[in-house]
């Protein structure tokens, strides 16, 4: 019962500190908006307009034919749009110029000739307009290739058998699948707020387990056991709770999208809030200073956040040390389950980021009662 | 006996904080543990209620081992430590409902004793607001009520008057003496020799660690009973009179604090004259004089050499 006493007036006190409790939902809302709002271009996907193409198609043969066909594809017909040249030349200089931005040539029964005879003539700059171009048309000889070696095989066939079937479309500008800015900073703020939770439980346990009052509370019948999994457990309802204040606000104000599998979130925020509270835990009970500990993690939350691109996206290079570090912060541990679990990712990703947040939780509660016997007199 | 220590005794590396301490308090009586700042007196307490672990020695409260059946006996004991150890952020009846609480107290019960407790201490007015809000004297109320809400057989009272109003140490004082009235047993430590003469059966004096002494008041001051305390009031200061005094037959102790000297001498033994030669020598007039009934101050200024006040 002991422990439901601490709990309950734990939790109770926690509410009363309206102030602090205001500040830690409000101010992340405004980050998120303000954010959200100012960054917006940087996170919005440019739209691609067909890029300006020349083709000289010479060859009269079931290449060239076929060749015609894929260009006049729906598909296909929307990422270029042809220009007509009356010759090589005409293209080149149409290309040299910047009128074009690239050049397709089939020669003369292309069949007949040694490989690589399909020529891309673009400009000394490459720019998406020619990555598009040269898809398609790697696209169309992947295809072609495949059909001669079936006919070598002795595949019956006829025709290289393109179908706009083929083509599938993956979401590339879908609102609702790549993260706009405020659902970037709505995650990436939650989490950073949600680390700030390690005030709660340095001042916490500072004053309900460390201070004269914890003492006291000692000297009472209560368990120890129940006197700390009391306060850890207050601390981390009162930051489960902000963290929930935070996701339906966002997702009803500002059409955050927070996926479909809520469940999964809040577990993740469970694990987050878990991490926060365990850290905390850890710092107050080693350095014994609520101040030092206020400093320590005042210079920590937002290092962990700028490590883990919460400020503004940040990939360092694979392999790296930065890279590596990333896994030693809670916060990208967290973002990036959240945004696996939001934006339909690999589900080994988010049990292996889950995993990482469960390793900190076991490290920091395990040094934090090290450091708390250790000190017991 | 409600509560023995015997042998008591905690290191902390080379500072010896209790050293061989042994205490008997006997059921219904007031214990005074007087000594100055560091003398072990917290120490001692926080062996007693578990909070600090002993080195050597046994503890035994209620006849039963401390160590053995602490939970057992730790709901029996009420203590009020020294900080004011209350919650800022709850109402003076919440703090006192979540200590009951932990006591083990339910339902109307616990209401009826919060209630109680806060009109014990006359903070029944003020049962619905908050701490933060109070005097020092206040809170120093409400850390008692915490403390007896459970209405504990034995309470520990560590220094419960530091820093407090006039008006609210007399109160706290009276609340005491009402406690023993009921039935508790009362440890009550303190640097304020006046207040534990007032209010406690027994006395044990405490230095570095070690009781030097214990017993009734009476008992206490019986030990100097050949002795009398002359205070004197200075024009000048000069500090080598002291030695000067020191140095005569029949002096015990002489002390210096401002312009207030303080000589601890053999009843009768005439040495008045003497020291007023030397005060006069030294160029200094005596502005008042006062020889003084032994106190326990005296008692303690023999013992270890050193003004109580000044010694913490």
């Amino acid at each position: 019962m002991g422990f439901f006493t601490v709990f309950y007036y734990t939790i109770k006190q926690n509410w009363r500190d309206r102030a602090t409790y205001l500040e830690m939902m409000l101010l992340p809302i405004v980050l998120i908006f303000i954010l959200g709002m100012s960054l917006n271009q940087v996170f919005t996907v440019p739209s691609l307009s067909p890029v300006a193409t020349a083709v000289i198609n010479e060859d009269t043969g079931p290449m060239g034919e076929n060749f015609n066909q894929f260009l006049a594809y729906e598909k296909v017909s929307e990422l270029i749009e042809l220009v007509p040249v009356n010759s090589l030349e005409e293209g080149r200089r149409l290309v040299t110029e910047g009128e074009i931005e690239a050049l397709i040539h089939l020669p003369a029964d292309v069949l007949q000739q040694e490989a690589g005879t399909i020529r891309l003539i673009t400009g000394p700059r490459q720019s998406l307009g020619t990555d598009v171009v040269e898809s398609l048309l790697d696209s169309f000889v992947q295809g072609a290739n495949t059909v001669l070696a079936m006919e070598n095989m002795g595949v019956a066939g006829d025709t290289f058998g393109f179908r706009e079937n083929h083509l599938r479309r993956q979401s590339l500008t879908a609102a609702e699948v790549i993260p706009g800015a405020m659902d970037y900073y709505a995650v990436t703020m939650l989490v950073m707020f949600m680390m700030y939770g390690t005030t709660y439980a340095a001042f916490g346990m500072k004053e309900g387990y460390l201070g004269p009052v914890g003492s006291r509370i000692g000297i009472t019948p209560i368990r120890r056991s129940h006197h700390y999994l009391g306060l850890v457990a207050a601390n981390l309802v009162t930051v489960m709770l902000q963290g929930a204040i935070i996701i339906t606000f966002t997702h009803v104000a500002f059409q955050v999208n927070w996926g479909n599998n809520l469940p999964l979130i809040f577990g993740l925020v469970f694990l987050t809030g878990t991490t926060a509270i365990g850290l905390g835990t850890a710092i107050v009970t080693i350095t014994r200073d609520e101040i030092l500990a206020g400093n320590m993690i005042n210079i920590l939350v937002p290092a962990m956040t700028f490590l883990s691109g919460g400020f503004f996206r940040f990939n360092p290079p694979s392999g790296s040390w930065m890279a590596a570090l990333q896994y030693l912060s809670p916060n990208y541990l967290a973002q990036t389950a959240l945004f696996t679990t939001i934006y339909g990712g690999e589900f080994s990703t988010i049990v292996v980021m889950a995993g990482g947040l469960g390793f900190l939780i076991v490290v920091t509660f395990a040094a934090a009662l090290t450091a708390e016997r250790r000190t017991r007199v | 006996m409600l509560l023995e220590l015997e042998g008591l005794v905690k290191r902390y590396q080379d500072h010896l904080a209790v050293d061989h301490v042994t205490l008997k308090v006997k059921e219904g009586e007031i214990m005074g543990l007087l000594g100055p700042n560091g003398a072990g007196k917290s120490t001692t307490l926080n062996m007693i209620t578990g909070l600090t672990r002993k080195d050597s020695g046994a503890i035994r409260v209620f006849g039963k081992d401390n160590e053995l059946q602490g939970q057992t006996i730790k709901k029996d004991i009420g203590v009020v430590p020294q900080e004011i150890a209350i919650f800022e952020d709850l109402t003076a009846g919440e703090n006192a409902a979540f200590f009951g609480r932990l006591y083990g107290l339910r339902g109307s019960l616990l209401k009826e004793r919060v209630a109680e407790a806060l009109a014990f201490v006359g903070l029944s007015d003020h049962e619905k607001q908050f701490p933060k809000k109070f005097s020092g004297g206040m809170k120093r109320r409400l850390n008692i009520a915490c403390a007896i809400v459970h209405k504990p057989r034995l309470i520990i009272m560590d220094e419960p008057t530091v820093g407090i109003d006039p008006q609210s140490r007399n109160h706290i004082l009276e609340s005491v003496k009402t406690l023993q009235k009921e039935g508790s047993t009362i440890l009550y430590t303190s640097h304020y020799m006046e207040e534990v003469d007032e209010i406690c059966n027994r006395i044990a004096i405490m230095d570095q660690g070690r009781i030097i002494a214990q017993g009734t008041s009476q008992e206490l001051k019986n030990l100097i009973s050949s002795e009398e305390k002359i205070d004197l009031t200075l024009s000048e200061v000069n500090y080598t009179l002291v030695e000067e005094i020191k140095k005569l037959e029949g002096v015990l102790e002489c002390h210096l604090e401002g312009k207030q000297l303080t000589v601890l001498v053999r009843k009768n033994s005439g040495l008045m004259g003497k020291i007023s030669l030397i005060i006069g020598r030294s160029g200094s007039d005596i502005l008042s004089l006062q020889v003084d009934r032994i106190t326990l101050e005296s008692v303690f200024l023999t013992l270890t050499g050193k003004s109580l006040r000044d010694a913490g």
